[in-house]
């Protein structure tokens, strides 16, 4: 089932993309890679930079969940600083997760977070708590990143 | 002699901690209660006297895996098998017919044909692959290989889920009170509709009202667990006939519950009936269960008639003279009640049975929907009762329970 689910669900997002979204698969061979490139959403500190996504689909989808990791460096409460760039929250865990639930929904989910951190499901301690404490100290350091790391 | 405390944390690690395997094949073969026993013989009493009771009653059993679909997957392998051994071709068509027409709430609740076709296709060829399994008096190997395949088992465990949550939301208002804490749509979202969330007594109700009880199959679940006395605790939900009786000859789908895992149990008479060749006796299966024939035989025998067709499109070789018999009336009659006999009824627009319940009752006779939620409530607040009694029990009696025994 998860061959054809996910070439379902690829088809179709290629067909109708999602609004600036860039999805494509690093080896045709595998279907279970896919590369995104999400621009920084409008009103964000992230905002003119471009992010480079892996999601990677498990041979169980839709029966376990799609991993999502950052490619590019990003100042976020919810993705991990280091080289694997996690991001695990919400309906992307293991006992949260709902076959019924496609990619675009992910990715949409993805995004709607760099809008919006989730300061409470955190996984970056100290930027959760700036981000909270001191919105403009987080802001200045998200922007400077994306500037750094995101540049298109 | 009293056992020491480390003696008793030792039997507690024993027996309370029982791990159900997450290797072990995803329903397993038929085998022998007498494993449990052996596999409880070094446990603390509780455990060796229910384990050691339950051979003389439930002859075999099947393992699940332990992967947090067990009571799902328990649940929709069960239903298959009793479709099987009831026997009945033109019920299992009915309820292919109901299952598909079931796919209108899957696009109410917001899931498009697109995603929910790929869960609910491989249920429909195995129903129909059942009914083409009839004539054969098939011992059900083709269900246990679906079930064990990888592709295939999980989702048509996933319907299962589907079925329910698509229920619960359409009965909002039902079930609401049963989730104190929760709304449904929420329940539905945290505890159903996740693919590795165990069913809980809420989910196994529903699924027994949405579908497994309404298709004339009961469930019993055993309840292993470190409760007091000398067999396991169990708990029925019922097929019921118009009157609200229960059908005491339905078939049962019986669960063994161990915290936390699922297992199949089984009486001889269920293996009988499976290896008995299902269309051979028609005439004798239901006999003792027929209650009453009344203006609604008519109904239902011509019911029965209107699958001839159906069924010649599976089994070419099916004839007028196979057609079931009264056998399927228990079944049928509640839905013939309300309504006034169709002159040509076809499962296709017999959809009253997935139709949002009313939820007033008519004084003089409720309908069937009214009977089944009136008997979720009664479940529920026994499901409760209990719960509240093992758990005042459990700190004091079990203490002086293991003691003595050992003394």
């Amino acid at each position: 089932m998860a061959q054809k689910r996910i070439a379902k669900e690829y088809s179709e997002l290629q067909k109708k993309p999602l609004e600036g979204m860039k999805i494509s698969l690093p080896s045709e061979a595998d279907m279970h890679q896919w590369q995104i490139l999400i621009d920084g959403p409008k009103g964000s500190p992230y905002e003119g930079g471009v992010f480079t996504l892996h999601l990677s689909l498990p041979t169980e989808y839709p029966f376990k969940p799609p991993t999502l990791s950052f490619k590019t460096k990003i100042y976020h409460p919810n993705v991990t600083n280091d080289d694997k760039g996690s991001m695990c929250l919400g309906m992307l865990r293991a006992d949260e997760w709902k076959p019924s639930s496609k990619i675009d929904a992910v990715l949409s989910f993805a995004k709607a977070l760099l809008l919006e951190p989730q300061a409470d499901d955190a996984v970056e301690g100290g930027i959760a708590r700036e981000y909270k404490e001191n919105k403009k100290e987080f802001v200045k350091n998200a922007k400077a990143w994306t500037k750094q790391y995101a540049k298109r | 002699m009293m056992a020491s405390e480390q003696e008793i944390a030792d039997l507690e690690r024993m027996s309370g901690n029982y791990e159900p395997a997450v290797t072990g094949p995803l329903v397993g073969k038929l085998q022998s209660t007498q494993a449990i026993v052996a596999e409880y013989a070094q446990a603390d009493p509780i455990y060796i006297h229910k384990t050691t009771a339950l051979p003389a009653k439930y002859s075999h059993y099947r393992t699940l895996r332990g992967d947090g679909n067990c009571g799902w997957r328990a649940l929709a392998f069960g239903y298959f098998e009793a479709l099987l051994r009831i026997g009945d071709g033109a019920k299992i068509l009915e309820e292919l017919a109901k299952l598909k027409e079931y796919n209108k709430r899957f696009e109410a609740i917001g899931i498009p044909a697109e995603t929910y076709e790929d869960f609910t296709e491989p249920t429909f060829e195995l129903l129909q692959q059942t009914v083409a399994n009839l004539p054969n008096h098939d011992d059900g190997e083709f269900i246990l290989a679906a079930f064990n395949d990888p592709e295939i088992s999980p989702q048509i465990t996933y319907h299962f889920r589907l079925i329910t949550t698509a229920w619960m939301q359409s009965h909002p208002d039902y079930y609401a009170d049963f989730l104190p804490d929760t709304t449904v749509e929420d329940y539905c979202r945290t505890t159903i509709e996740p693919s590795q969330k165990e069913i809980d007594n809420v989910g196994l109700q529903v699924l027994a009202t949405a579908l497994i009880n309404e298709a004339g199959i009961a469930i019993e679940v055993l309840y292993l667990d470190r409760s007091p006395g000398a067999e396991v605790n169990h708990h029925e939900w019922n097929v019921l006939d118009a009157e609200g009786k229960v059908v005491e000859s339905a078939s049962t789908i019986r669960l063994l519950y161990r915290p936390g895992h699922y297992d199949l149990l089984y009486k001889s008479e269920d293996i009988f009936k499976m290896s008995m060749a299902p269309m051979a006796h028609p005439e004798v299966r239901f006999v003792t269960s027929i209650p009453t024939f009344s203006a609604s035989d008519t109904a239902a025998f011509s019911y029965s008639m209107d699958h001839v067709g159906l069924l010649a499109e599976y089994l070419p070789g099916y004839t007028l003279s196979m057609t079931p018999t009264y056998s399927t009336l228990p079944y049928h009659q509640p839905q013939t009640i309300p309504t006034p006999p169709k002159t040509t009824p076809s499962p296709i627009t017999r959809t009253e049975s997935i139709s949002p319940a009313k939820p007033k009752a008519p004084a003089t006779s409720p309908s069937p929907s009214s009977l089944r939620i009136e008997k979720f409530r009664t479940t529920m607040e026994q499901l409760e009762l209990n719960y509240d009694l093992s758990q005042d029990k459990k700190s004091s009696d079990e203490q002086d329970q293991i003691s003595s025994a050992r003394e």
